[in-house]
């Protein structure tokens, strides 16, 4: 899935995955989205490509985009309703079993869409724990099994409508301390943290992974810190806040913070005229009179549920990074040292 | 001449599907039991092809009455003169001016919304140039929601022309905090896309936060590219200050990003998002060349 569709699906608004097609190279009308429900459960098992005509999804085709990918809405007519599905990549193939075969497809393809997120994550321990070469060709090694199992996991809930619910706040040592209701978390960083933690717990030191809690910790800390600033700095444009209520209002947003706050963030800097959902008891002290009256009046939005914040951004921005390990790497993990080369099926986990 | 945006401009497409989102317009267009057919299926949305008067105005207004509207942008006035009444002080005779100048900027944005009304009843039905009349109207979207009265509007052009010496140097230092901080807000968020991809220690985002903070400026006008204008400035400060802060594996990476962030110059540059060559001592940000008559700048280093 692509950012666009992504953004679209996260939003509810074609209502059901395009990868779910279970057709090769083919068009597939569909009516409704219950009619693609049923069409994924068709059994067959692999999809390189499938071209989707969404009747029911009017499609706002920027010119410049037209041909990619589009979100939709009724009102709009699109002669071109089609969603072009990012074509999977055909050797990019993940051993699942009789249960998991209509999942194929969409695992190929969140396999290939998020394998940056783990070479990024590799280079993070690698960077921060320093591990021996040994180390590092297991934790590769492990996290690559860890990792097909969250792209699992992550096609699963797709399925069920519930992929992700916002960015994840890192506790890949600790995830049930950090993170909390760890279990329903199913946002693709946050699982393959996870994944690469229980790799990272047997394989390194103690002092390694305290190294790394300490600076998953403050890495959750800046990017608290990062997005008050930037919703306030987004409220400076609306309310017009003195220095003295920016601060205050930063103070205020840290000692009540609220991860959906991290989904709004991103969409709030590329469309003013929201603002995110900040409790009354938060801001309502700082402002004054005329502010309140704006803040009062103005929509808000609650986002952070099925967006994924900052992640999407840096995969399709810049797309794989096969340079995310060094030279000495290459006789780790294969798929490590070259994340985006293609890879043959694996045999069948036990 | 503008040049067309690259192609993953995400951002944009977040705004349009929230904007859609807030129009209220979602909606299945097909009963489950029509049949299934790719060509019927085209053909129907093909026939739905209408965007209405009502269907601007949602966009624009977003659900508000004119009423409201006027409302709405009548308080956005008076936060803006509070603002430089509470920074430096007014005389009521300024007061008077400020106001009158605000209402000429309220008018001339009802005039800007009346004259993209008139450019989208005559392509309403060209599914080919609805987008861009939607692009068109984004800078609306914004004057509306944080009032017209940014620095190429008559509102603020009269504050240039008539503070005094001594409010002008406190009016300068307010804006000059309330740029640094939006600036800053923004580089750590690029840095945290940035950590997003290569994995950086706390020490390499504080770093590069303060860095790329003190040597570069904010975007000419911020909007969906700020992550590239960031980046692109980053790319021209000189590697022996760069290159230390990152492991050697991250710069091969960072050197890359770089080099892909470089080649949307032309069009970063053809549309203005990227600040002139120019030292950083010199104003930065969408404030524009505007200075003081008295040659307080309105934007000097942050």
């Amino acid at each position: 899935m692509n950012r666009i569709q992504h953004i679209a699906f996260s939003f509810g608004i074609l209502g059901a995955s395009p990868m779910i097609a279970p057709a090769q190279d083919q068009k597939v009308a569909v009516p409704a989205a219950e009619k693609v429900e049923a069409k994924k459960i068709d059994g067959k098992p692999a999809v390189r490509k499938a071209v989707i005509a969404v009747p029911a999804a009017k499609v706002m085709v920027q010119p410049e985009l037209r041909g990619r990918v589009l979100g939709g809405v009724r009102a709009i007519a699109v002669p071109a309703a089609k969603v072009m599905v990012q074509p999977a990549n055909p050797n990019v193939a993940v051993a699942v079993d009789g249960a998991d075969a209509n999942l194929a497809p969409m695992i190929a393809q969140f396999t290939q869409q998020y394998r940056p997120v783990l070479a990024s994550e590799l280079q993070f321990v690698r960077v921060v724990c320093e591990p021996t070469k040994e180390q590092r060709k297991e934790i590769a090694r492990e996290g690559e099994a860890a990792f097909t199992d969250a792209m699992k996991t992550l096609a699963a809930a797709q399925l069920r409508g519930r992929v992700g619910n916002r960015i994840v706040f890192l506790g890949a040592v600790a995830p049930a301390q950090a993170v909390g209701a760890a279990a329903a978390n199913t946002e693709p960083r946050y699982l393959i943290q996870s994944g690469l933690a229980a790799a990272m717990r047997k394989h390194l030191s103690a002092e390694q992974l305290a190294r790394y809690q300490v600076e998953i910790d403050k890495r959750n800390a800046d990017r608290k810190e990062l997005t008050v600033h930037n919703l306030v700095s987004i409220l400076d444009q609306h309310l017009v806040l003195t220095a003295v209520q920016r601060d205050q209002l930063c103070d205020a947003m840290l000692q009540n913070w609220s991860e959906n706050w991290l989904g709004t963030m991103e969409i709030l800097s590329y469309n003013q005229q929201y603002f995110p959902t900040i409790p009354d008891k938060v801001i309502a002290p700082i402002l004054n009179k005329t502010q309140k009256k704006i803040w009062d009046g103005t929509q808000k939005i609650s986002g952070g549920a099925n967006f994924n914040g900052f992640q999407m951004r840096q995969m399709i921005q810049f797309g794989d990074e096969p340079a995310l390990v060094g030279d000495d790497d290459k006789d780790d993990a294969p798929e490590v040292a070259a994340p985006v080369q293609e890879k043959k099926a694996q045999p069948k986990k036990e | 001449m503008t040049q067309t945006p690259p192609s993953f401009g995400r951002p944009f497409q977040a705004a349009l599907v929230l904007a859609f989102l807030a129009a209220g317009s979602l909606a299945r267009a097909q009963d489950e039991d029509e049949p299934d057919d790719a060509v019927q299926v085209q053909q129907r949305a093909m026939q739905v092809n209408v965007w209405t008067d009502e269907n601007f105005d949602q966009w624009i207004y977003n659900g508000r009455d004119i009423t409201g509207i006027r409302g709405r942008l009548a308080s956005l006035l008076i936060l803006q003169i509070e603002d430089v009444e509470r920074t430096c002080g007014l005389t009521e005779d300024q007061k008077k001016k400020l106001q009158l100048a605000g209402q000429g900027d309220v008018k001339h944005f009802f005039d800007r919304v009346a004259e993209k009304k008139r450019r989208f009843q005559l392509v309403k039905n060209d599914q080919n140039k609805i987008g861009q009349i939607f692009q068109e109207i984004q800078p609306l979207q914004t004057a509306l929601a944080t009032g017209p009265f940014d620095h190429g509007s008559i509102f603020y052009k009269t504050i240039l022309k008539t503070l005094d010496p001594p409010q002008a140097a406190k009016y300068t230092r307010s804006l000059r905090e309330k740029t640094a901080f939006r600036y800053r807000a923004k580089v750590e968020l690029v840095i945290a896309n940035l950590d997003e991809s290569i994995g950086l220690r706390a020490d390499q985002r504080k770093k590069l936060v303060a860095l790329i903070t003190e040597e570069t400026r904010p975007p000419k006008r911020y909007g969906q590219y700020d992550y590239y204008i960031v980046m692109l400035q980053a790319s021209r400060l000189p590697e022996s200050a760069l290159k230390p802060i990152f492991t050697d594996t991250q710069w091969k990476v960072m050197q890359r990003q770089m080099a892909q962030v470089v080649r949307l110059e032309p069009f970063l540059k053809s549309n203005g998002f990227v600040p002139e060559d120019e030292p950083t001592d010199r104003p930065p940000a969408d404030a524009g060349e505007n200075a003081f008559p008295n040659g307080v700048k309105a934007f000097p280093k942050n």
